[in-house]
């Protein structure tokens, strides 16, 4: 005969059980949300749109022509030869600076040449030509290896000698102190942490309200708290999934991963507890569509116009710099740079930070209200 | 000994009175049926009574625990089939079951075991939303056994369900007591409460206006071959059938 446990023994709550009750309601959400059109639906088009925001420059660049971004002191054989190429295009810079302005928001590959006044003419010696071009650090071997014989061949063939393109030590990295903006990666992570924790999380209390599963939990030994923590952990277990996902396919471009990594759990905490907190607020599926737009759209919206400068008001650009997305996609950037250091970063992560636990003080008051009627 | 005890148990939503000062208990085992319209405060009296609700005044007890202060106590000791029937329906039946099973930290064999006692051992495998309302009522309360509660708490368990599927729900009610187990049954249907409950209160806008056996309530409020619903008549001076068309 099957041992029934008392009331007696199950009067007090271990720690075991605590974690018990907890794991038992993010499991079942875990799978539940696989099952779920909406969830299932929202996981797709996040993952789709990441793809999207890495591959889309790729699709829509020129392939046929590599881009060579110029700063000539003075006009000199080589610029003419690279001017001439058919497989080059060439855009002249009138200074290093708006060169490297330029060139370091490229989402695709690349080529910076920096012509000094004295820059090659005819080497004394007969040897080759040399020329010294820049890629940035996140180009691959392979795409190194065609873009320097694509050059050297094609400026060979217009000097009438040979022409080396040296490459070595000339990695251009983005750096901490200046702004810049890489949208794909930016908003990729952005994007699948705002739709999978406004979207699946509240999704997934918002079910239990409205098929009254609620209230079957709620008599269990679960209690409220259990079941955000579960909601949550659900949440965070998916979030981190697709940030992971982001990650991964802009790998190349991320240079300080405990940085990068320690934003994406952080991008993921905040939108889980803004879910949480739609959630706990919200009573029905319909509802909560329309909030999550009203949600969104200030969500993201700030992260794109901090980016347009000259095209926002200074005094809007300041304001929306303290944005938790605004100053996520600040530490994400960071993640990209080399000299990127706590100093950098601290004040957007005790800021990030404070707003996750404002959003969860948020759901423990609107619980509280809620509870028993 | 009584396992549910109420003293002056009142709610209030809003200032608008929909449980007034209830005193009643139920014994160990015992099949207590609550009678009364739709809006007499059955349902709110199960909330109180399983700690979902907090009373507005009077306090009530079930298996000796306060349902205000002692709540995460009381949970283990009860079990709630629940007016409607809220299933996760993209579960299968034993799906459902051992979710409830780990929240209560019951051993899995245990889910077998009650799906037999309700008769749906050979449709464990399905999911619930293809089952018809008796079926899901059954799994609802193999759910709410599932653990072994000493009380069970029933909202309106045979309401819309075909005469059959009723009378075997009644059935599963009628074994609980032989368990140890105490019914809480509320119920508009007054054949039903006479058939069922050991002894029966009648509510009438959130008062309770009789408590009694069934044979008593009959005997002593209206006389030899009454029923139930003549009883009703008497006490609230409207019929039950009246009554659950007002709004």
């Amino acid at each position: 005969m099957t041992t029934i446990p008392s009331a007696s023994n199950l009067q007090r709550l271990s720690l075991t059980s605590h974690l018990r009750l907890v794991g038992a309601l993010a499991a079942k959400d875990i799978v539940d949300a696989l099952k779920t059109k909406t969830t299932l639906t929202t996981l797709v088009i996040s993952l789709l749109m990441v793809l999207f925001y890495r591959y889309f420059p790729l699709l829509v660049s020129d392939s046929q022509t590599l881009n060579v971004l110029l700063y000539a002191q003075a006009e000199t054989a080589v610029t003419e030869a690279l001017d001439r190429s058919p497989a080059l295009a060439v855009y002249t810079f009138p200074s290093r600076e708006r060169l490297m302005s330029a060139f370091v928001g490229a989402e695709e590959v690349e080529l910076a040449v920096m012509l000094p006044e004295t820059a090659v003419a005819s080497p004394a010696d007969g040897g080759p030509i040399t020329v010294d071009g820049y890629l940035m650090y996140w180009v691959s071997p392979a795409q190194r290896a065609a873009v320097k014989t694509l050059v050297e061949a094609e400026l060979s063939a217009q000097l009438g000698q040979p022409v080396t393109l040296n490459l070595t030590g000339h990695d251009v990295y983005f750096n901490a102190d200046t702004f810049f903006f890489v949208f794909g990666a930016t908003i990729a992570l952005l994007f699948i942490t705002v739709m999978i924790g406004i979207s699946v999380v509240p999704h997934l209390m918002v079910e239990e309200k409205q098929t009254k599963t609620l209230d079957a939990l709620l008599v269990s030994p679960a209690s409220t708290w259990h079941l955000v923590a579960g909601k949550a952990i659900a949440g965070l277990f998916y979030g981190l999934l697709g940030s992971a996902v982001v990650l991964l396919v802009f790998r190349y471009l991320i240079v300080q991963w405990p940085l990068a990594i320690l934003t994406a759990v952080l991008a993921t905490l905040l939108m889980v507890a803004l879910g949480l907190l739609l959630g706990s607020i919200v009573q029905a599926r319909a509802q909560l569509q329309l909030v999550a737009w009203f949600v969104v759209i200030p969500l993201l919206i700030p992260v794109i116009l901090v980016a347009l400068e000259g095209l926002v008001p200074t005094g809007a650009i300041a304001v929306m710099n303290w944005f938790p997305t605004v100053l996520v996609a600040q530490m994400f950037r960071l993640a990209l740079t080399p000299n990127a250091s706590f100093a950098h970063y601290g004040a957007a992560l005790a800021v990030t930070l404070a707003a996750t636990l404002l959003l969860l003080a948020l759901v423990v008051w609107a619980l509280r209200r809620q509870d028993r009627g | 000994m009584w396992t549910i005890e109420a003293e002056d148990l009142t709610r209030d939503f809003d200032g608008v009175q929909a449980v007034e000062r209830l005193t009643f208990a139920a014994a160990a085992g015992e099949i207590f049926g609550f009678l009364g319209p739709n809006g007499a405060g059955k349902t709110t009296t199960i909330r109180m009574l399983t700690g979902q609700l907090r009373p507005s005044g009077g306090r009530a007890r079930v298996c000796g625990w306060d349902v205000v202060t002692q709540r995460q106590q009381l949970k283990p000791a009860i079990g709630v089939v629940f007016e409607y029937q809220n299933l996760y329906e993209r579960m299968t039946a034993v799906e459902n079951l051992r979710f409830s099973a780990r929240l209560y930290g019951v051993n899995g064999r245990r889910v077998a075991e009650v799906l037999a006692q309700v008769g749906l051992q050979d449709q464990a495998g399905k999911k619930t939303a293809v089952f018809s309302n008796g079926m899901k009522q059954r799994l609802l309360i193999a759910r709410a056994l599932l653990h072994g509660p000493r009380v069970l708490f029933l909202d309106e368990p045979t309401k819309g369900l075909d005469p059959g599927v009723a009378r075997d729900i009644r059935a599963i009610v009628q074994g609980l007591p032989a368990q140890g187990v105490t019914v809480f049954l509320t119920t508009h249907y007054m054949e039903e409460a006479d058939r069922l409950c050991d002894r029966v209160a009648i509510v009438d806008h959130g008062r309770i206006v009789a408590l009694d056996t069934p044979h008593n309530l009959k005997h002593n409020m209206v006389g030899e071959n009454a029923s139930l619903e003549d009883a009703f008549l008497a006490l609230t001076g409207q019929p039950l059938a009246e009554r659950r068309e007002t709004p």
